[in-house]
């Protein structure tokens, strides 16, 4: 895994009206790394994301990609610039089929006259469904419709449908927070597998031992701040529970420090 | 798993029906038509002196085919309207409009019937398109927005037939939109032809088409149709003016089979239509339907007032038990789905 940041924020911030929900953030994720992002309800995890993947703009700072300033518009800019996201509600339009699901919006269309005509190519896109979902290594059927399958499986279409575009990072909004116990194991394995392609994941979690168990570095937000970035191997459940509820690293050595000397003390 | 694909448990596989018979067995269509049928063979059973007439049995039929056609075109657009997650209650003034003003520019304006197709089509374009942007731009309900455009548009029904309300039986437009034909030896209403071409043009647009793909997108949930770049407040605004077109081009179709059209011609059309759309499995809160079941659910509609007719009923027990089989049919509809 490499160090070099592949997508960072300076002072980023987010406003709406009196509600102050991101301030001031410098989040980064390092290429092929997970970054997971974790925090209480209104820590500001999902703003945070939603303007890394184009769906709100900043009120300040900056947004940076492979080191070079960006902004987007929508979703497609940040597609386009190389940054997948799997939403928290999957987006997907459950009466319609898998493949349409994968490809929706961005259906394949057949050649010549017929395809200035808008006619799917069906044959294609499920072709190409079916490869998409090879490469995560997930058996569902491109024809079956989204709701017929888990909430598992529902995930990994929401998953295939972001790699599509062959995405350098892939933000995802609590992947796992609506699965079985099977469910969550086989979602988390298919990020790992991700992860082992080069690709960036950034994983927002509510689930201390699921982040501990999959990232390699944990960003902690607190009411829009960020609190602490820590290495997965060196942090525990403690560490993360204090950081998240607004303390600080310094403040758990002090209580560390007080708790020894009261122990001395008595002793 | 990093190196195994996934097997059972979570990620099993639901799968649908696979044979032909348990596919069409399992369809919402299977059980419209088996209504139809049944509603004929009441027929058969309480007037077989009119069933078993040829003559008469291919009056009845004529008939049904013709006022289910009528249905049927501007079902095709409340199909894509209602897929989408909306609805059109000015179609049946819309309706009456078309074919009102077709009349007038042929009457008063001596215009020849094409331009008069065209002109009215653009009407019909720009009512759909006020409809569709004060729904999807401005935010008022579907519901309330169509409800004011019925009234302002039978206003206009009301106005323009205090001018001319005939259309000239000799024009090759009226002809073509209004005339008859045979068909292996039995006559055929052009409308039905007509109603039969457009359905197959537009369940070829619904079903394989990305315009088609994202019409189901957005009735089943816009919110994610929008997160992958689909614009769903322009594929509304088209669903609303495809559904204002084509009640445009049923009112011009039965004023030139009929020779003459009253301003109050149409009325109660929006809701038979709609009954028409969800009997025939489209689902009330978008995301799911087919034309297919539109023309079946039309077909429905058609003959029960044939069945009342042919056994002495009023036209007050018609519009009762008319009534009462849309509220059943959305009602279980609603039931079915759990909604």
């Amino acid at each position: 895994m490499s160090s070099k940041p592949i997508i960072r924020t300076d002072g980023l911030s987010k406003r709406f009206e009196t509600v102050h929900a991101v301030k001031d953030v410098d989040f980064s994720a390092a290429e092929g790394e997970i970054m997971a992002v974790v925090g209480d309800n209104g820590a500001g995890k999902s703003t945070l994301i939603e303007m890394l993947c184009g769906v709100l703009k900043p009120t300040d700072g900056d947004v940076f990609l492979r080191g070079e300033r960006v902004e987007f518009d929508d979703y497609n800019d940040a597609q386009e610039a190389g940054i997948g996201t799997v939403y928290q509600d999957l987006a997907l339009a459950e009466s319609q089929s898998v493949a349409a699901n994968i490809f929706l919006g961005n259906e394949p269309t057949k050649a010549g006259l017929a395809g200035r005509l808008g006619l799917v190519d069906e044959r294609e896109m499920a072709t190409e469904a079916s490869a998409i979902l090879e490469q995560v290594k997930i058996p569902v059927d491109p024809h079956a419709a989204v709701r017929s399958l888990s909430g598992g499986q529902q995930q990994a279409v929401a998953i295939a449908r972001a790699l599509q575009f062959d995405p350098e990072i892939l933000i995802m909004d609590e992947p796992t927070s609506a699965l079985s116990i099977e469910g969550v194991r086989n979602v988390l394995n298919v990020v790992n597998d991700l992860r082992e392609r080069g690709i960036t994941i950034v994983l927002i979690s509510h689930n201390i031992e699921e982040v501990l168990g999959i990232a390699d570095r944990i960003t902690v937000l607190h009411q829009g701040e960020l609190m602490g970035v820590l290495d997965a191997d060196d942090a525990d459940r403690e560490d993360i529970v204090l950081l998240m509820m607004g303390g600080s690293e310094d403040d758990q050595v002090e209580e560390i420090t007080e708790a020894g000397a009261e122990e001395g003390s008595t002793a | 798993m990093s190196e195994e694909t996934a097997t059972a448990g979570d990620f099993a596989i639901s799968r649908e029906p696979t044979t032909l018979l348990r596919r069409f067995t399992s369809r919402r269509e299977a059980g419209v038509l088996l209504g139809f049928l049944a509603l004929y063979a009441i027929i058969a059973v309480t007037r077989p002196d009119i069933f078993f007439s040829w003559q008469d049995i291919s009056g009845v039929t004529f008939r049904l085919f013709r006022t289910a056609s009528i249905y049927v075109i501007i079902g095709i657009g409340m199909s894509f309207l209602i897929i989408s997650g909306e609805f059109d209650l000015s179609v049946g003034s819309m309706f009456a409009v078309g074919g009102l003003t077709f009349a007038m520019l042929m009457q008063d304006y001596r215009l020849t019937g094409l331009v008069s197709v065209v002109l009215v089509l653009m009407l019909a374009a720009a009512v759909g398109l006020t409809n569709g942007v004060i729904v999807t731009k401005v935010g008022v309900p579907s519901l309330i927005a169509t409800i004011g455009m019925l009234s302002v548009l039978r206003g206009v029904a009301l106005a323009i037939t205090e001018g001319s309300w005939g259309v000239p039986q000799n024009d090759a437009v009226v002809g073509l939109l209004g005339g008859r034909m045979e068909i292996l030896g039995v006559t055929v209403a052009h409308q039905v032809v007509w109603a039969v071409l457009l359905v197959v043009v537009f369940g070829v647009i619904l079903q394989k088409t990305r315009f088609g793909y994202h019409v189901f997108a957005v009735g089943d949930d816009q919110d994610a149709a929008e997160k992958t770049g689909i614009d769903a407040d322009m594929v509304k605004i088209r669903n609303f003016v495809l559904v204002a077109m084509l009640a445009a081009l049923a009112g011009m179709i039965n004023i030139s089979y009929y020779g003459s059209m009253f301003a109050s011609t149409g009325q109660t059309y929006e809701l038979l239509i709609i009954a028409a759309v969800v009997i025939g499995g489209t689902n009330l809160f978008g995301g799911e339907g087919s034309l297919s079941g539109m023309v079946l659910g039309a077909l429905v509609i058609a003959i029960i007032p044939q069945v009342l007719v042919l056994n002495g009923m009023s036209v007050d027990i018609q519009e009762l038990l008319t009534g009462v089989i849309i509220i059943a049919a959305v009602v279980l509809d609603i039931v079915f789905r759990g909604r």
